[in-house]
């Protein structure tokens, strides 16, 4: 399991909560509101006010999250890849620009909203401000993605193609996606929402919405000579997963792709035979982020194993409960993150303490 | 290989567009009322799709893309239900049924939520995944109109690494409302069939398309007996760091991207026969792969002949380095360099490139291709012959 490993030397993060590692802490489940916000994206050194305005959140986000993260790790940016995932892109400044070209006529559109409003904009800006020319590229999916990004990046280092690589996924909340999934009836209508797999009562049914950012700094464990990175990571393949983990995480929250996690989660948990680890779920502590999701579950569980961070519990699934154990008893050395898309598509990867 | 554009459905009707230098440029209306505007774009004709751009709106992406899938399974003789990956390369996939979303909800009608897929561009990998029974692992890609090239360059690492056995990379783009209105926010639509690197070059026209190729190692490939079309060689990116929608007039990031392709392979820029170029006939774009060729080739620029083929297909951005690649294939099995059209007068700042006006025949064993995207994004393909 070990063999791809790769250490995480540093991270960076944006949410509701604040910013940085202390920003995945709320110690509470976030049923309070169904929708959380960043309020404000601290300045950037570097980049001025007018250029801050001109971005779109989402690009700020990956901003601030890729900048903290890469320069906690002082890395060479010319050999380092750069690697983002997204589910819908900038929605909030797309809506600008059909205001605009509804209002006014394709004469009249804002390019800014469209340079901005593109799927890779965040990813350039990113690559501007930090100097990084190696390569890289957007990865778009759904709830499992920010995994797929960090495997990718795994892929990539391991084949020698970067030295490094600044690995992250970020959100934007707005009105229109928002809007979109209420009327398709997934938005949690009652609090609280986000739990995964709806109990009979009623409660926990459908999505609640959040937003931000989070960047990994991913190196070789062969370049940590003299120094140690924060945890490690290495791709799992689900199909030769043997178990061993203290911790699993799952991405379940009562979003469409619960239905996959459950099946997901059996598959795991009869794999883990003789160990009955602690089922964790992101979800409820930081909201429903679709592509960053499963980013903010490797966080957590980076968290867990780097500074033996204890988060909320939640009841697991009947199904489950012959698998996992809703107790996290004792600090933990090994976390399974594990995560579905609502396509069925599935993601897994663990986090060791370094 | 599969692909679908302006000049039809098929790899047939491309090769025929490569032999006849036809393009697939014509004028189309976009937008009603006051705002109706007259495009000359590359829109798949009607005979290709059956459903005009308005009808297929919503899933006009994933209808191009599994035409071009449907051709490259047959044409690679793998039967649906095959577990191979699929990598997808696009910036907006059916982002038009976004459009109507918002129009709809701005009317204050209640919008159809069949529309609220328009917002996950990752849709078209998931289409021809489950329609054509395809197992693997899907995979959608956004570097802007490098998109493409990135996909099928991505792929090829993979199957070479050894984290695949088949990949069906690619990438697709439908026309929409929004992408002529963005491109025409930025001043970069011309009002003429496109002129690449012509002295009169004034900006793209938008197109759409889809091309897709089956990758497979040369052992796998014949182990199940298929014969391999063309290779794929080498995979160079970069990022520029330069502009958020503009090319870096020095050429520095796809001569670096070109640079690494040609490392990956162990290959000498004099053992390339031609370069498919980006070509959209913008001022920067043209202007910055002209340096890069200077930067690579040096003296010997005049020596390669290059094309661009955008005066045909249009630009079709996230599908536009994976249709270069088809016709780079294409241009290898039949020994043809294809004619830039409607390029007349070479910019005279762009001293020696060899641009052809019509197509000829020559012997091509090794084909570059160039793709720049917005943001900086740029991708190169070396692809040869099959031995």
């Amino acid at each position: 399991m070990m063999q791809n490993a790769l250490g995480i030397t540093s991270v960076g993060v944006i949410l509701p909560a604040g910013t940085g590692l202390a920003a995945l802490r709320p110690a509470q489940p976030a049923s309070s509101g169904r929708v959380m916000l960043v309020l404000q994206v601290p300045a950037i050194e570097g980049i001025s006010k007018n250029d801050m305005r001109r971005m779109s959140k989402l690009t700020r986000f990956s901003l601030f999250a890729g900048r903290q993260a890469a320069k906690a790790a002082d890395f060479s940016p010319a050999a380092a890849g750069l690697f983002v995932g997204l589910t819908h892109g900038s929605t909030s400044h797309l809506a600008e620009f059909h205001d605009y070209l509804f209002d006014y006529g394709p004469d009249k559109a804002s390019p800014n909203s469209f340079s901005n409003g593109v799927t890779n904009a965040s990813l350039s800006n990113v690559s501007a401000f930090l100097k990084l020319t190696a390569g890289g590229t957007t990865i778009l999916g759904y709830e499992n993605n920010g995994l797929d990004v960090l495997n990718c990046c795994c892929q990539n280092l391991s084949d020698g193609e970067y030295n490094v690589c600044l690995a992250g996924s970020s959100e934007e909340y707005s009105e229109v996606v928002h809007g979109a999934y209420r009327a398709c009836g997934w938005f949690g209508e009652k609090a609280p929402a986000y739990l995964p797999w709806p109990r009979e009562n009623g409660e926990g049914v459908g999505i609640g919405i959040s937003e931000g950012g989070a960047f990994f700094v991913l190196e070789p464990l062969s370049r940590y000579i003299g120094r140690k990175p924060l945890c490690s990571f290495s791709p799992v393949n689900i199909e030769e997963f043997q178990g061993g983990a203290d911790v699993v995480i799952s991405g379940a929250g009562a979003g469409m792709q619960d239905v996959h996690e459950l099946r997901l989660l059996e598959r795991l948990g009869k794999k883990n035979a003789g160990k009955k680890p602690a089922l964790l779920f992101s979800k409820p502590v930081f909201g429903e982020t679709f592509g960053l999701g499963a980013m903010l579950s490797c966080l957590m569980a980076c968290d867990i194993v780097a500074s033996s961070a204890v988060y909320p519990q939640f009841p697991v699934h009947p199904s489950l409960k012959n698998f996992y154990d809703e107790q996290q008893r004792g600090p933990a050395q090994s976390v399974l993150v594990a995560a579905a898309g609502r396509n069925g598509q599935t993601s897994a990867g663990m986090i060791y303490s370094a | 290989m599969g692909i679908v554009s302006a000049l039809g459905a098929g790899v047939k009707s491309h090769l025929d567009a490569l032999v006849n230098s036809r393009s697939g440029l014509a004028p189309h209306s976009f937008f009603d009322g006051e705002h109706k505007t007259d495009v000359i774009c590359g829109m798949v004709p009607h005979e290709a799709l059956g459903l005009s751009i308005e009808e297929s709106a919503a899933s006009r992406a994933d209808l191009l893309l599994d035409i071009a899938c449907k051709e490259a399974l047959s044409q690679a003789k793998v039967n649906g239900g095959c577990g191979a990956d699929v990598m997808v390369g696009t910036t907006a996939g059916n982002f038009h049924g976004a459009t109507l979303y918002y129009q709809q909800k701005r009317s204050r009608k209640t919008p159809d939520t069949n529309l609220v897929s328009g917002f996950l561009p990752c849709t078209p990998a998931d289409y021809i995944a489950e329609k054509n029974k395809i197992r693997g692992r899907r995979t959608t890609i956004s570097s802007a109109c490098a998109s493409g090239a990135t996909a099928i360059g991505r792929a090829f690492r993979s199957v070479r690494n050894g984290h695949a056995s088949m990949v069906m990379a690619g990438g697709v783009e439908a026309l929409s409302p929004f992408l002529v209105a963005g491109f025409k926010s930025l001043m970069l639509i011309s009002k003429n069939p496109c002129r690449p690197f012509d002295a009169g070059r004034d900006g793209l026209n938008p197109g759409e398309g889809a091309a897709l190729m089956v990758l497979e190692s040369a052992a796998a490939a014949t182990a199940r007996g298929a014969r391999p079309l063309a290779v794929v060689k080498g995979f160079g990116e970069a990022l520029e760091a330069y502009h958020q929608t503009r090319s870096n007039p020095d050429g520095s990031g796809i001569s670096a991207a070109v640079k690494k392709a040609l490392a990956q392979a162990a290959f000498q820029p004099a053992g390339v026969d031609h370069v498919h170029l980006h070509g959209t006939a913008t001022v920067f774009n043209d202007l910055s792969e002209y340096n890069a060729l200077k930067t690579i080739f040096g003296g010997r620029c005049s020596e390669v002949p290059v094309c661009s083929t955008k005066s045909m297909t249009g630009h079709t951005l996230g599908a536009a380095g994976a249709i270069a690649a088809v016709f780079a294939v294409l241009s290898i099995l039949n020994g043809i360099v294809p004619a830039t059209l409607f390029h007349e007068i070479l910019d005279p700042q762009f001293n020696g490139l060899s641009v052809a006006k019509k197509p000829f025949a020559a012997e091509l064993k090794n084909v570059l291709t160039a793709s720049l995207g917005f943001g900086g994004e740029v991708a190169s393909l070396l692809l040869g012959k099959a031995q």
